[in-house]
């Protein structure tokens, strides 16, 4: 012990001590460097985002805009900019109340009770989910939608959006339910609490952060979908904003800058908006991190 | 005799839900019945639906539109004959590797790391554009990225003084790559900041006691503690990536297939090709892939444990 | 108030591991009764099973006259303070206290001031509109069992109620606690593993291992009587003499001395026995003796107004505790003497005690 800090003080000659001093600047540098390139990274596409809404004539390149509010006169005027955000709201919230209450359910039980095969369940849906959402599940759900008249409705999709993010909601309430000590619930149940009474007055308020990521992370994907509001809603009144978005850039032969700027920032500012909030309020932590 | 009593059989099988929440196997079945439900209708009859599509000829027009015929296992047969299918899966495997593995993981868990050691101002910019990437719509993010990479007017050509460069015709794998690399890390770094922030402080001062340099810190304490999440970030980026159709709003699979990745492959083949049999056909090869992914990780999962 | 009563009451674990293995213990209408044992012992199944938070296995338990071997947790009338104390992070105190009024449907303007009132009580005045993350351990323990007793409950466990308590805090709580249950006189249960806190609080206490009931009875006879070696070597702030041997002449050889047969016990030459001694009975003399154990200090350990000695015989270690001005010192040569109305044999065989 002594002669070991002896060796190590005598090593420590004042000309390493500089150059020990210069790597740790020389590392500092090239941190913060490092730090500034992967923010210019992510910023650079968005800056595009935040300009262009506010340039008198937008071009595709990135330029000090003119902070005219034009471009927003011209989104109103158009038909079908509006109403869309509006159907997006209502397939955003229709899905949330959706996957939220069922998914809650189904995570509580799942977390609590010892279901045989129950991981098995969980990854396989899982995998499923991740797998079925995209191409693959196109045509068998148009079918289906068919078959049930429930083709062209907003409910359609919203239970059609609802089935397929339900497993990832599930699974990472379920990680947020396992993390909730159980002698809170046992302390309800001590008292006389019916299951139901436990979830609505200890587990649901404590799993508050859970449930408010769950609901934002919904929304996220669903405002963004694409591929089965196209498929499955066919009137473009009833059309939310991701489709009308993509026939703004591909339907109008010279795409029309003005509005695709605009309807891009209105359409981006409400999830983002309400992410951040959300993010600010319970800061997006796993609680007991997701165990695989 | 009160003993006797209460250990008589009748006594036994009418045993309390031994849970805490008091459910019951009942009262867990009732809870998970409307999810369960939903997800059947809209995620498990689809998937097996695809199944039975895919043993028949069933196209988006013509006859075989009207009256589909059962032809086995033909457009398996067709499909792992095409060589553009195996072209398109193996950009896939470059795709998820490269964007999903190595970019997304990688990215995202270097970021969480350094931003535990940035200023409070500084940790919440980086944050905050990571997020935004991935919370903006992605009809919205293809738009920018088109704008970005533009041959004429986009601002990289600007910035690079490299006009007339076409990114998205030349380098099309690259694009998509860092596309979905600027799109999805965000999850990562999430996940990895709350698993860094899990890592108990004792055991990282012990080991910077002991004289461990930073990667020794990585390698010995912060990695082994933060497995599981690793492992679970890796899959359901893994999955994800694998799955994801955007790619096509940047490059539509050109030119001439050069990123056609297979979600994209699937959607040619069966919506302007027509094929919805062959399609679901791909799908389901898809699903297996996918599958056995899966199972890989479950397998290194389990082996953690053990 | 209520008696509670078990009979064979077993608790198996799917895959068969028992965490209660055939408990039959009758504690007493108003008892303050402490469940003792190290960690793993089953207690705290047994105080769960009393709970209804586990399903019990096989046997019977009473509460009262009421057979609820298999009633609902919230039938039983009992009342439980978690050793997290489970105090809902996003009720306040007064919304805490009267969970339970709620859930029995009292109005809320009334079980506030319900709350409010038992919460004065167990001066906890002025914090009812705080959260529990806004409170001392102190205070989150007494908004514990504020919440626990606002019900009246039969029955009140308590799971390691001091354990999440600073050493100075834990001796006031302790006091506090005593105090309470005497003033409401409800029959309570409380698990722990410290054996200090068990025997200052209990009336009567009984020590598991295994699942399995080792001793029931006062701390008088716990500590002076120990049923067999382990709750010998368990209870008491050191653990007792054990020491194997064969007796001779009439006498226990400890060593390289002997001492005196435990008082009323006779016992055949050439009989192993294990002698057992507390080290608070035992006395150091400087000057021979005639029934003694010579031997020499090897440690002396200063525990305030006492010394722990540990002094060697042989093969065989003594410890011992002296008045803290009569401590030898290590090296010093003396005499271990054990008094005949102080001191135990046990069954090698089957670590019962021999009376």
């Amino acid at each position: 012990m002594t002669a070991t800090s002896a060796a190590r003080s005598g090593g420590t000659t004042s000309s390493t001590t500089a150059a020990r001093t210069a790597r740790k600047f020389l590392t500092r540098i090239l941190f913060v460097l490092a730090m500034v390139v992967v923010g210019f990274f992510f910023a650079l596409p968005l800056a595009w985002l935040v300009t262009a809404p506010f340039s008198k004539v937008p071009t595709l390149t990135v330029s000090w805009p003119d902070w005219t509010l034009e471009n927003f006169r011209v989104l109103t005027e158009n038909p079908y900019a509006l109403t869309s955000i509006g159907n997006s709201l209502i397939l955003g919230f229709g899905t949330i109340a959706v996957v939220v209450t069922t998914g809650s359910l189904a995570a509580y039980a799942l977390s609590r009770v010892r279901i045989p095969g129950r991981d098995g369940l969980l990854y396989g849906l899982l995998l499923l989910s991740s797998v079925v959402t995209g191409t693959a599940a196109m045509v068998p759900l148009f079918q289906l939608m068919v078959a049930t008249g429930l083709i062209n409705t907003q409910t359609g999709v919203v239970l059609a959006l609802s089935g397929g993010v339900l497993p990832t909601v599930i699974f990472i309430l379920k990680d947020f339910m396992d993390s909730i000590p159980k002698s809170y619930e046992e302390s309800a149940r001590l008292y006389g609490a019916k299951p139901h009474q436990i979830l609505r007055h200890v587990v649901v308020p404590i799993a508050r952060p859970g449930l408010a990521f769950v609901a934002v992370w919904a929304l996220v994907q669903v405002w963004g979908n694409f591929l089965l509001p196209f498929i499955l809603l066919r009137s473009p009144e009833s059309q939310p904003a991701a489709v009308i978005m993509y026939t703004f850039y591909t339907e109008s032969g010279q795409a029309d800058l003005s509005l695709i700027s605009a309807f891009s920032l209105v359409f981006s500012i409400p999830v983002i908006l309400l992410y951040f909030l959300v993010n600010r309020r319970y800061g997006f932590r796993f609680h007991g991190g997701i165990k695989s | 005799m009160a003993t006797a009593h209460a250990r008589s059989s009748g006594r036994r099988s009418r045993r309390r839900p031994d849970d805490v929440a008091g459910l019951g196997r009942t009262g867990a079945g009732t809870f998970l019945v409307p999810a369960l439900a939903l997800i059947g209708l809209f995620l498990i009859f689809p998937a097996l639906w695809t199944i039975y599509l895919g043993m028949t000829d069933y196209r988006l027009t013509g006859l075989a539109a009207a009256d589909p015929q059962f032809i086995g296992l033909e457009n398996y047969r067709q499909v792992l004959a095409d060589a553009e299918f195996w072209r398109s899966l193996r950009l896939t495997l470059i795709f998820v590797l490269g964007s999903g593995v190595l970019g997304q993981t990688l990215l995202g868990f270097c970021v969480a790391w350094s931003l535990r050691r940035l200023p409070r101002l500084a940790k919440g910019l980086i944050e905050t554009l990571v997020l935004a990437a991935w919370v903006v719509p992605t009809s919205v993010g293809s738009f920018l990225w088109l704008a970005l990479l533009d041959r004429h007017e986009g601002t990289l050509n600007w910035l690079l003084d490299t006009p007339g460069t076409a990114w998205l015709i030349e380098y099309p794998m690259a694009s998509i790559i860092i596309f979905n690399i600027w799109v999805g890390t965000a999850f990562s770094m999430l996940l990895f900041s709350s698993a860094l922030g899990a890592v108990p402080p004792s055991q990282l001062e012990s080991s910077r006691m002991a004289g461990a340099s930073t990667w020794q810190q990585l390698r010995d304490v912060v990695i082994p503690n933060i497995r599981g999440h690793i492992l679970t970030n890796t899959l359901l980026i893994t999955l994800w990536t694998f799955n994801t159709f955007t790619p096509y709003l940047l490059t539509a699979g050109g030119p001439n297939g050069a990123s056609e990745i297979l979600p994209v492959y699937i959607y040619r083949t069966a919506i302007p090709g027509g094929q919805l049999g062959v399609g679901a056909a791909i799908s389901l090869l898809m699903l297996l892939i996918n599958l056995v992914i899966a199972l890989v990780y479950m397998r290194i999962g389990r082996e953690k444990k053990t | 108030m209520a008696t509670i009563a078990t009979t064979t009451l077993v608790k198996e674990y799917p895959g068969g591991v028992r965490g209660v293995d055939g408990v039959d213990v009758t504690i007493a209408d108003g008892e303050f009764f402490a469940l003792l044992g190290p960690s793993g012992c089953g207690k705290t199944t047994l105080l769960r099973s009393i709970a209804g938070l586990e399903a019990i296995t096989e046997g019977t338990l009473h509460i009262g006259e009421v057979d609820v071997t298999q009633a609902e947790p919230g039938e039983r009338g009992v009342a439980m303070v978690f050793q997290d104390y489970a105090l809902f992070p996003h009720m306040d105190v007064a919304d805490n206290i009267a969970y339970p009024l709620k859930i029995k449907k009292v109005k809320k303007s009334e079980r506030r001031a319900k709350a409010v009132d038992v919460a004065d009580g167990l001066a906890l005045d002025g914090l009812s509109l705080r959260r529990p993350g806004q409170l001392s351990g102190g205070q989150q323990q007494r908004v514990a069992l504020a919440r626990a007793v606002a019900t009246e409950p039969e029955v009140l466990l308590l799971d390691e109620p001091l354990s999440n308590l600073d050493a100075r805090l834990r001796l006031e709580a302790r006091t506090f606690l005593k105090e309470l249950q005497r003033d409401l006189g409800v029959t309570t249960v409380f698990v722990t593993h410290d054996q200090a806190e068990a025997l200052a609080l209990a009336d009567r206490l009984a020590v598991m291992k295994a699942g399995r009931l080792q001793q029931v009875g006062t701390p008088q006879e716990v500590f002076g009587r120990p049923a067999n070696t382990f709750v010998a070597s368990f209870i008491g702030s050191s653990p007792m003499n054990l020491v194997t041997t064969t007796i001779a002449d009439g006498a226990v050889p400890v060593g390289q001395g002997t001492v005196p047969l435990p008082e009323g016990l006779t016992q055949a030459d050439g009989r192993e026995v294990i002698w057992g001694a507390r080290p608070e009975y035992l006395r150091w003399s400087a000057e021979e003796v005639p029934v003694g154990v010579p031997a020499e200090v090897s440690v002396t350990e200063n525990l305030g107004a006492s010394a722990l000695v540990t002094a060697v015989s042989g093969q065989e270690k003594l410890q011992l505790v002296v008045p803290e001005e009569d401590a030898p010192g290590p090296g010093d040569a003396g005499w271990v003497v054990a008094s005949a109305r102080r001191s135990l044999l046990f069954d090698p065989e089957t670590t019962e005690r021999i009376d």
